[in-house]
């Protein structure tokens, strides 16, 4: 038995009566070092003696002018004041909350410490019914027998609500976070606020009055219950030994305002598979109506147990717990500005300094499908953007990518695009043949209960800022496709309907996906006539993929490779990356989008120059009547909008020329794709090794530097189109043993051996 | 109670006292121990044996009030809501009796107090020993024998009308996150009956302390332990009952009768059985980095319509609730219940749509959804009782909730203002007229080769012996070997090539998956554990059956993009006609 004593009793070894000397002490010295609060602008050459720098005693002076009515201590200031790391009074506080707020009203109420100041203005009786009924009282109290005065609870008189502020080092727990060592304590948890009942009075002091003598009798509440007295202490009942019966007078009462509020887990604080937890907040005083629901918030309070109560309980010895509110920290109310999670920053930050991370993410974009990595790519740079340029005159450039995929069935189509949607912060799917143009767009709507008007968005107008992912794009009655025309670059929905004529913003990247006019693409046929959709609505996707199903050896080995591999072993197979998951893409896009990267003037030469190029390959390629797409003012400025997004994926601030060459390359690649399949494969040779060289060979005939170029220009534009460094020295080692080229052995420079033949290549094109 | 051999049956009537009597010995014996003596282990040794288990009685197949109060019972159910917060409990208090004799108490395990204490100190603020129990609630439907009145409340906790419940709190004393949501678990512990509450009592429901009267009528279970059952909660796996190899052996012989079985319920189409069989095999087997295997939801097209005709009128489909009114689906819907350990019947009206909640909601407490169960759970779909009308906004939602189990295997959880997804594993045959305008991963029209079967009818045993055949293959491991996947791969390969130069439909990955899908179903259907060529050709000849069938009654379907269509359709506006969908489909 002494073992359980030993255990279970411990002596609690503080001396309270010092701690509220400290107190007294704290509130009158503090003095907060920044003197002047953001709120009020004072010289800055205060004197340290001025009655502002005296933090609680300005605030305690205004709470005795009826100005303010919380008096919120923050532990901050007792952790400065104390300057002490453990065991002093903040840690007391900390732990054993309650006892140390009732401590503190008692050390401002207490007359000799002569803490709460005289009203430096005057109290009118009209600010409050209650100065007039404690004027009665005292004046009859004094005209009575010092042993014989009602006993006031000082709660009764007091005006304000104090309040504990936390260390604002505290860390958040989470509800599940939060058990039985910490009850007492002051702790902080952050949640969304679900529930929030309506305020009601709560009674602090009730008081009664003697249908006998007339004495009146008050009584503070502590607890959530409370049974009323009945018979009447006073000195005159008993001495006349009559049982004198007490009505509640509920004048003479205190109430404070209360309110029950309930809070959720967030959802990453919830373990997977588990339902989220609730806890019930208790606010009283000045803290109510501070949360609605929907908020995601920071509350501190004291952790308390109550016993079962009612018929839940009886005789039991569980207890329900609750926190008692002492302080809410608003978090940020917009759910589109995202929060940044620790954990997930710490991914992106470290993402950010992987060279790869192009690559890494387009390849975690939707890893279930397997191969088409261009599109991928393509569809990563349209969730970052290019950048959105709103002109002197109202003229705005888009910086949103429109995308359209155009293929065969059963080549994922549907899935990438749902994909996108949902890691789009604000994605919305929908199907060509189940919305017309007014769902797409807007619609006016009679309200079937007020007649009123109502202006219905659609989902162009709900995916504002966001992705909109329209399925079955050939299906769309015509009429309605030409609605998005206007979406697609101005960006603007204009309503005239109902007499109701209005420009809603719609500033969605489109991503549309479509089959060829026959279910399947039949390559007998020309591309434009397969693809059937008008030239001025192509011409608004930056990028237009054709996906064919067609049979191709090695393709369909990898597919099938990788299907049984996926059977087999349960995983896909390793590749060079490891897949990020959503939420961490998610957050990268949205660290890219807060880029707005420019190009800079010896760059824009850059761009011209393709751009020329360009459309003189056109004019060859028209003269042959092979090509479909045109080179048009559009395509350079898809150019500028992939480069822009390619250098957001950096993190950077600047267009590099290698952003240019990539958002070239993944132009031609989808240009390809549009070609004759039987053209196309006669260039088949794809590996590694050959891309490489083609695009060193293509530096080389751009930069008219005699043949000779830095290797470090050479890896920075052959790793930003997503070819490791590995790749590059072999392919360069390759080519060097076939007498090429040449590096210097310094591994610097790198030289072409037959320049002169090149420079013939050029000629002859 | 002075001997220190406790035995089991002290622990089965009397657990609080053992407990109080264990943990005041350890204390006696060792002043110095910080940490609390171990009652799970204590108890988990003396009923180390299934057998002393079972002479726990167990609340599933006892009524609550045969059982007294504070005796040691097994309830085995499915968790349903963790969501639950801490609630502190006094462990030691301190007691003093008429003469002032100060004696500590221990309180674990107990909703109530020691009444036999006149009077009790508890210990100070700071000296109370307080620890942390989690509450949870479970639920498992079986018999239940008491008032329907009593058990109206609870209805919002169990989605399921017809079926009986028994459900009850666990509150457990360790600190446990290993517990998830639709678990199927076994827990030993101590039971408190539920308060007996008076009429009026019930039907105050106090909104404003937001307190839930159905928790206060369900009794309440302290766990002292629990055991974790089979992922299906199939107690015929989780008992280890059966041999393994026997049914190995006996797989081939076993297979074909009840393909038999099976094949009576559907007017004896062998293939359409043989491809019941497969999903009665299937299972999710990996669940990483957003892939889903093993999942095939069936799709039998169709099927006849043929009203239950009772007492001469048409039942009407609204008021037979979660009951199947089809004649023909009852009849799938009592082979399939017969042979699988949890099976629902789900008729698509516009009714069930409308009035029933298919996923959770949380509305300040948490209703359960007819799609809440646990995994290995299945729902036979009937889609021919569907009408023409208007689906609400609760009926949207849960098609959407019924789309998002057939798309992803997961289930949305709706909280105010956040949604929780969780995983499931359902297992989905869908009955149709046409082409059903749910997902699914397998289509396949159905042709009767009789008017009309008699039921088979089987003996138990028999049935015994499907259902440990059907239980023990599914969860069987299996592997494709180097040579069988580079031959898959390979023939892949061809095949398109072929067809490119014959001119007909290639072979896409959506083929090559659900193909994938059916070898690993095939091969365990055999009682085989590895694929074979022969198994994998085996497979290709079911699948291109179907696919000759696919072409003969409803080419259309072929197109492999269309079965997205429909549903994207119902999801892309929130109000919508169901007429529409018919009207697609003719």
């Amino acid at each position: 038995m002494a073992g359980v004593q030993a255990f279970r009793t411990v002596k609690i070894s503080v001396n309270y009566e010092q701690d509220k000397k400290d107190i007294k002490l704290f509130l009158e010295a503090f003095q907060s070092r920044n003197t002047a609060s953001p709120d009020e602008f004072m010289d800055i050459d205060v004197e340290s003696d001025d009655p502002n720098s005296y933090k609680y005693k300005r605030q305690l002076q205004a709470i005795a002018n009826r100005e303010q009515d919380a008096l919120i201590i923050e532990l901050d200031d007792i952790a400065a004041w104390e300057d002490k790391a453990e065991g002093g009074l903040l840690h007391r506080i900390q732990e054993n909350t309650r006892r140390y707020i009732k401590m503190f009203y008692n050390v401002i109420d207490k007359k000799e410490n002569r803490l709460m100041p005289t009203p430096e203005r005057e109290i009118n009786f009209d600010d409050d019914v209650i100065d007039v009924i404690m004027q009665h009282r005292r004046d009859r109290d004094s005209r009575r027998s010092e042993a014989d005065r009602t006993s006031f609870p000082p709660s009764l008189t007091r005006r304000y609500t104090m309040y504990f502020k936390p260390l604002s080092s505290d860390k958040p727990y989470s509800i599940r976070g939060v058990n039985g060592s910490c009850v007492g304590h002051l702790v902080t948890i952050q949640g969304i606020i679900t529930r929030v009942c309506d305020v009601k009075p709560f009674l602090m002091v009730a008081g009664f009055s003697c249908e006998m003598c007339g004495e009146e009798v008050f009584e503070e509440v502590t607890k959530k219950t409370y049974l009323p007295r009945i018979e009447c202490p006073s000195e005159s009942c008993k001495t006349n030994n009559v049982k004198g019966k007490l009505y509640m007078q509920t004048r003479s009462c205190k109430f404070v305002p209360f309110q029950e509020i309930k809070m959720q887990e967030l959802t990453e604080q919830v373990p997977i598979g588990h339902i989220p937890r609730t806890m019930t907040i208790l606010l009283h005083g000045p803290l109510t109506r501070s949360v609605s629901p929907g908020d995601v918030v920071n509350v501190s309070g004291i952790f308390q147990a109550t016993p079962h109560s009612g018929y839940k309980g009886g005789n039991t010895l569980l207890t329900d717990v609750y926190l008692e509110g002492q302080y809410v920290h608003q978090l940020k109310k917009q759910y589109d500005k995202m929060e940044k999670i620790p954990e997930i920053q710490e991914k992106v930050n470290k993402l950010a300094k992987d060279p790869d991370v192009y690559t890494k993410l387009s390849r975690s974009i939707a890893p279930e499908i397997y191969g088409h990595e261009d599109v991928k790519k393509a569809l990563l740079l349209m969730l970052v953007g290019g950048v959105t340029k709103t002109m002197g005159d109202g003229m705005k450039i888009r910086g949103d990518l429109n995308i359209c995929l155009m293929g065969d069935p059963g080549v994922a189509k549907s899935q990438l695009l749902k994909y996108i949607c949902k890691v789009a912060p604000r994605g919305v799917y929908t199907t060509g043949r189940g919305s017309s143009g007014v769902g797409l767009t807007a619609s006016v709507e009679r309200d079937p209960v007020t007649n009123e008007m109502v202006l219905e968005g659609g989902a162009l107008v709900l995916a504002d800022n966001g992705i909109c992912c329209i399925d079955e794009f050939d299906k769309m009655e015509d009429t309605d496709r030409t609605s998005i025309h206007e979406v697609m670059e101005q960006q603007t929905i204009s309503i005239s309907k109902a007499g109701i004529t209005t420009t809603l913003n719609a500033r969605t990247s489109i991503l549309a996906a479509a089959n060829p006019l026959y279910g399947r693409y039949n390559p007998k046929v020309s591309p434009s006539h397969n693809i059937n959709l008008p030239a001025a609505l192509l011409s608004r996707f930056d990028i237009l993929f054709l996906i064919l199903d067609r049979p191709d050896m090695d393709e369909d080995a990898r597919l099938a490779h990788h299907v049984a591999y996926v059977h087999m072993h349960g995983k896909q197979p390793r590749t060079d990356t490891e897949v990020l998951d959503a939420d961490t893409i998610r957050h990268y896009i949205a660290e890219a989008r807060s880029k707005r990267p420019v190009i800079p003037e010896a760059i824009a030469g850059h761009i011209v120059d393709t751009y020329c190029d360009n459309r003189q390959e056109q004019k060859i390629a028209e003269a042959r009547k092979k090509e479909f797409t045109y080179t048009s003012a559009r395509t350079l400025l898809a150019v500028i909008r992939l480069s822009q997004a390619l250098a957001r994926i950096r993190l950077q601030d600047e267009v590099k020329s290698s952003d240019i060459d990539e958002a070239l390359r993944l132009l031609m690649v989808s240009k390809e794709t549009l070609n004759d399949p039987a053209d196309r494969d006669s260039r088949s040779d794809r590996s590694p090794t050959s891309l490489i060289y083609d695009i060193i060979i293509s530096i080389f005939r751009r930069s008219r530097t005699n043949g000779t170029l830095q290797y470090l220009d050479i890896k920075e534009r052959v790793i930003a189109q997503a070819f490791t460094e590995d790749q590059l020295k072999e392919c360069i080692k390759e080519y060097e043993e076939i007498g090429i080229w040449a590096l210097n052995s310094e591994q610097t420079i790198l030289s072409l051996l037959q320049y002169d033949q090149l420079e013939d290549d050029q000629n002859d094109l | 109670m002075k001997d220190s051999v406790v035995t089991s049956y002290d622990c089965i009537t009397k657990p609080l006292k053992v407990i109080k009597q264990q943990l005041e010995q350890s204390y006696r014996t060792d002043s110095s121990v910080q940490n609390e003596f171990d009652i799970p282990t204590y108890f988990q040794t003396i009923f180390s044996t299934e057998e002393s288990v079972l002479e726990i009685p167990s609340l599933n197949d006892t009524s609550v009030y045969d059982i007294p109060h504070h005796s040691l019972v097994r309830f085995r159910a499915m968790i349903q809501n963790t969501g639950f917060g801490h609630e502190m409990f006094v462990s030691f208090y301190e007691t003093s009796d008429h003469k002032g004799n100060k004696k500590w108490k221990y309180n674990k395990y107990s909703d109530d107090m020691d009444t036999e204490c006149p009077s009790f100190s508890e210990t100070n603020e700071s000296g109370a020993d307080i620890e942390e129990i989690v509450r949870s609630t479970a639920n498992m439907h079986l018999d239940n024998s008491k008032g329907e009145n009593r058990f109206k409340k609870v209805a919002s906790k169990f989605p399921f009308p017809n079926e009986d419940h028994v459900a009850a709190i666990v509150k457990f004393y360790e600190k446990d996150d290993s517990l998830k949501v639709t678990d199927v678990v076994e827990f030993i512990g101590v039971l408190s009956h539920p308060k007996e509450l008076s009429d009026d009592e019930l039907e105050q429901d106090d909104e404003e302390c937001g307190f839930d009267v159905a928790f206060s009528i369900v009794p309440c279970i302290h766990a002292i332990y629990y055991r974790t059952l089979h992922m299906s909660g199939n107690p015929l796996i989780s008992l280890q009952l059966t041999d393994p190899y026997d049914i190995q052996r006996r797989a081939s012989h076993i297979r074909s009768s009840l393909l038999q079985y099976i094949a009576a319920a559907f007017k004896n189409d062998y293939l359409v059985a043989e491809f019941v069989l497969l999903q009665l095999l299937s299972r999710i087997y990996n669940r990483r980095n957003g892939l889903t295997l093993g999942k095939l939801v069936l799709n039998i097209s169709n099927v006849p319509s043929c009203p239950l005709v009772t007492n001469g009128r048409l039942s009407s489909s609204s008021n037979s609730g979660l009951i199947h009114s089809n004649v023909f689906t009852k009849r799938v819907s009592t082979v399939l219940s017969s042979l699988l350990p949890k099976y629902h019947d789900l008729p698509l009206t516009l009714s069930t749509f409308n009035e029933f909640l298919f996923y959770p909601r949380d509305n300040d407490k948490l209703d359960s959804g007819i799609l809440q169960v646990n995994q290995g759970t299945w729902f036979l779909i009937d889609e021919t009782v569907m009408e023409e009308g208007k689906l609400d906004d609760i009926g949207v939602r849960n098609l959407q909730a019924l789309n998002e189990i057939l798309d992803n295997q997961k289930l949305k959880y709706a909280f105010p203002f956040n949604d929780f997804e969780f995983e499931t594993d359902i297992g989905a045959i869908i009955l149709s007229n046409a082409r059903s305008f749910l997902p699914c991963d397998c289509i396949i029209p159905l042709i009767p080769n009789v008017e009309d079967t008699l039921m088979f009818d089987v003996q138990e045993e028999i049935l015994a012996e499907f259902r440990i055949y059907l239980s023990t293959l599914r969860y069987a491991e299996y592997s494709i070997p180097e040579s069988v996947s580079e031959h898959i791969q390979n023939e892949f390969v061809n095949q398109r090539k072929n067809a490119s130069k014959t001119g007909q439909p290639l072979v896409t990955q959506t083929d090559l998956l659900l193909r994938m899908t059916l070898a690993r179903l095939v091969t365990l259907s055999f009682g085989q554990f590895e694929l074979t060529p022969e198994l994998w050709n085996y497979t290709q000849k079911l699948d291109d059956q179907r696919k000759q069938r696919i072409q003969i009654h409803n080419p259309d379907i072929l197109d492999a993009d269309e079965g997205m269509i429909l549903t994207s359709q119902v999801l892309a506006s929130a109000d919508l006609n169901i007429q529409d969908f018919e009207q697609s489909k003719i």
